[in-house]
């Protein structure tokens, strides 16, 4: 058995929590999240026949109030950043988060997930900054927790570049 | 690699170079075993060393040969191993006895108690109350404290290496909680600007405290439920010393594959301590008294049995001697009987004897009776009473008829003797001189005559009977040509 960490990052309110609460059935309440500022959930999965326990770390999110507790960060294996596409400022965010994870952790897997793609008539999103994003080289994935779309893919391409990462 | 023709070392040469120099040495090396010797003797003991890092394969070899050592010594000088055991074998077994006594008495005095007290049945009830099991109230009521859970987590990632829960108590996803134990960790650092050095030893929630040691690589923390003990903080940070000397380098290169792990599994279910109040409070006194009491039970029991059974004893002995007087007395009995049976014999015997005797008495009598009884006839029937010619008196005094009168009576005797009546019968006679008239009433008057002297001279007139010579009936001899009377006995 496999077990690897991986963190939710992203600006306030973007679905982090809402994501994962959609992959995972949770134990613990959000409560911890907003006093301690990570809430750690478990999924069991099986990817290429290997038993793998994905930890993740939910992890408050960033703000003009609040910066994210890069100690949490230590140890991941992957992360993914999370961009509500109705906020275009969320990607600003999103893209300032990935820069500082690179500069403390270093380089590792990490994908942009752009939520509430049940809305996506609202999302405001223009193409500078859709193009920023691709120039990251990471993979930019659509989701929406409230529709349950693309949530349980984007977990798993996570875990799938993490497996070729580290084999 | 053979030496062949000096053309064809040339050559070697030529192709190998200083390399073939080389190879030679090595094979003199590999040949000579001294040398072989000598190079296995400077490594052997590094690779054993580095074997036994790889696998098990070592001691699988090694085992039966180690175990074949033993056994030989241990039969040559068993003494020397069981000095060398003595010092350890000792105080382990009186340990593991004091241990197991403790436990035991322990164990009874808890079941005691819980069974007795007012508090047993306010643990059943709460246990009613909140749906958890009798037995874990009254663990968690009677507790100083224990080790309910012990987390072995990669400093680095928060994730789960090992984890050891107690029985009985509950855990709830270790690896989140591990995951949660290393993030509130660096909350505290974060929020508090603590040293860098300084870490959070110690978390308190309720009757539970989470006793935390960061090692550089690994944290291991207790939960404990109830009074931490001093000595337990000292357990953890040894126990996270020896984890960091021996898997130093596993935890460093830790890429979330916790298996290796598991074999530190004894040395953290080491710290799954725990001690009860019943132990720390007061001597388990109701354990004491039933044991006392049964004790007691068993003394009394004891006494009582060994008291019946010299009774039992002395009943037997009693018996016995009664058995053995009965057996003699029946002996005697039965000797005296057998001497009974014996003087019966005899007696018997002898009274066989005696009838035989007697028989032959009678015999002798009867055979002599019935000699004086012919006797007697004959001299009746040969007697003459000698009548005067031509007379018929009989004279009274004449000797003859006392004769013939005691001879009657004799006979008489001997025949009622032998069963038999007697009758004499008195025939008259006559010569032939005189008419046959005169004869006839002569032959008539002298046997009349006769009758009555012997009826006179006390013969029983019974006995007696008097007849003619010619009267019909008589038999032939009865008729004598003689003067008197002839007697002829009959006896019936
Ligand atoms: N329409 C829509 N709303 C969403 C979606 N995901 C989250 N939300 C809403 O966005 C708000 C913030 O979500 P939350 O998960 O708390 O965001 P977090 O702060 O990043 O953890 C909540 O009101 C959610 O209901 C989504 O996919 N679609
Ligand atoms: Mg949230």
């Amino acid at each position: 058995m496999i077990q690897k960490k991986i963190c939710m990052l992203g600006a306030f309110s973007v679905g982090k929590t809402s994501l994962i609460q959609r992959y995972v059935s949770s134990i613990f309440s959000d409560k911890y999240l907003t006093t301690v500022g990570v809430k750690i959930d478990k999924k069991a999965l099986k990817f290429n026949g290997k038993d793998i326990n994905l930890m993740i770390w939910d992890i408050a999110g960033e703000d003009d109030f609040t910066s994210i507790r890069t100690a949490y960060l230590r140890g991941m294996a992957g992360y993914i950043i999370v961009i509500d596409g109705t906020r275009p400022n969320t990607c600003d965010t999103a893209l300032s988060i990935h820069q500082m994870v690179r500069e403390t952790i270093g380089e590792l897997p990490a994908i942009f997930a752009i939520n509430k793609a049940d809305l996506k008539s609202d999302w405001q999103l223009d193409a500078r900054q859709l193009n920023k994003l691709k120039l990251s080289g990471c993979p930019i994935l659509e989701t929406s927790a409230k529709h349950d779309l693309g949530v349980e893919g984007m977990f798993l391409h996570l875990t799938e570049r993490m497996e070729v990462q580290h084999g | 690699m053979t030496a062949g023709t000096p053309d064809l070392d040339q050559l070697r040469r030529l192709l190998f170079g200083k390399d073939y120099d080389d190879l030679l040495a090595l094979k003199e090396q590999f040949e000579n075993s001294h040398q072989y010797s000598t190079s296995v003797a400077s490594i052997i003991s590094e690779a054993l060393t580095l074997r036994s890092r790889q696998d098990d394969s070592l001691s699988v070899a090694l085992g039966p040969m180690v175990e074949q050592t033993l056994n030989r010594s241990i039969q040559n000088e068993p003494k020397r191993i069981a000095d060398v055991l003595y010092p350890v074998m000792g105080p382990a077994i009186r340990k593991s006895i004091q241990q197991a006594l403790n436990e035991a008495l322990e164990n009874i005095n808890q079941l005691l108690e819980q069974s007795f007290s007012l508090r047993a049945w306010r643990w059943r009830f709460d246990a009613w109350r909140t749906g958890q099991s009798y037995a874990r109230i009254a663990l968690l009521r009677t507790l100083v404290y224990q080790v309910e859970q012990v987390f072995l987590i990669h400093r680095d990632t928060g994730l789960l290496l090992h984890h050891i829960v107690a029985e009985k108590a509950i855990s709830k996803d270790p690896e989140i909680v591990s995951g949660m134990l290393t993030a509130i960790q660096d909350f505290i650092k974060d929020s508090f600007a603590v040293d860098g050095n300084d870490t959070l030893d110690t978390l308190k929630l309720g009757e539970l405290t989470v006793l935390v040691e960061y090692g550089p690589h690994a944290i291991t923390a207790l939960v404990v439920r109830g009074n931490v003990p001093g000595e337990l903080h000292g357990l953890l940070v040894e126990t996270s010393e020896t984890i960091h000397q021996q898997y130093a380098r596993k935890l460093k290169q830790f890429n979330g594959d916790a298996a290796s792990f598991a074999e530190l599994d004894p040395l953290l279910r080491n710290c799954l301590k725990s001690q009860q109040q019943a132990h720390k409070q007061r001597s388990p006194w109701l354990a004491y008294a039933l044991l006392a009491g049964i004790s007691g039970a068993l003394a009394w029991g004891t006494y009582q049995y060994y008291q019946h059974q010299t009774q039992l004893a002395v009943q037997k002995a009693a018996s016995e001697q009664a058995q053995q007087a009965a057996i003699q007395t029946l002996q005697t009995q039965l000797e005296q009987q057998k001497a009974d049976t014996a003087a019966a014999q005899v007696s018997l015997q002898n009274l066989l004897s005696q009838q035989q005797q007697q028989a032959e008495e009678q015999a002798r009598l009867a055979v002599a009776n019935a000699q004086t009884i012919t006797h007697l006839s004959h001299a009746i029937e040969v007697a003459q009473y000698p009548f005067e010619l031509a007379q018929a008196d009989v004279d009274f005094n004449h000797p003859l008829l006392a004769q013939l009168v005691k001879n009657i009576l004799a006979l008489q005797q001997a025949a009622s003797r032998n069963n038999q009546t007697l009758q004499v019968m008195i025939i008259g006679n006559t010569d032939d001189s005189g008419t046959e008239n005169i004869n006839q009433r002569l032959a008539h008057e002298r046997a009349h005559n006769m009758h009555d002297a012997l009826i006179r001279s006390g013969v029983p007139a019974a006995l007696l009977a008097a007849y003619d010579a010619n009267q019909p009936g008589l038999p032939a001899t009865a008729k004598k040509n003689e003067r008197g009377v002839s007697y002829m006995v009959r006896l019936y």
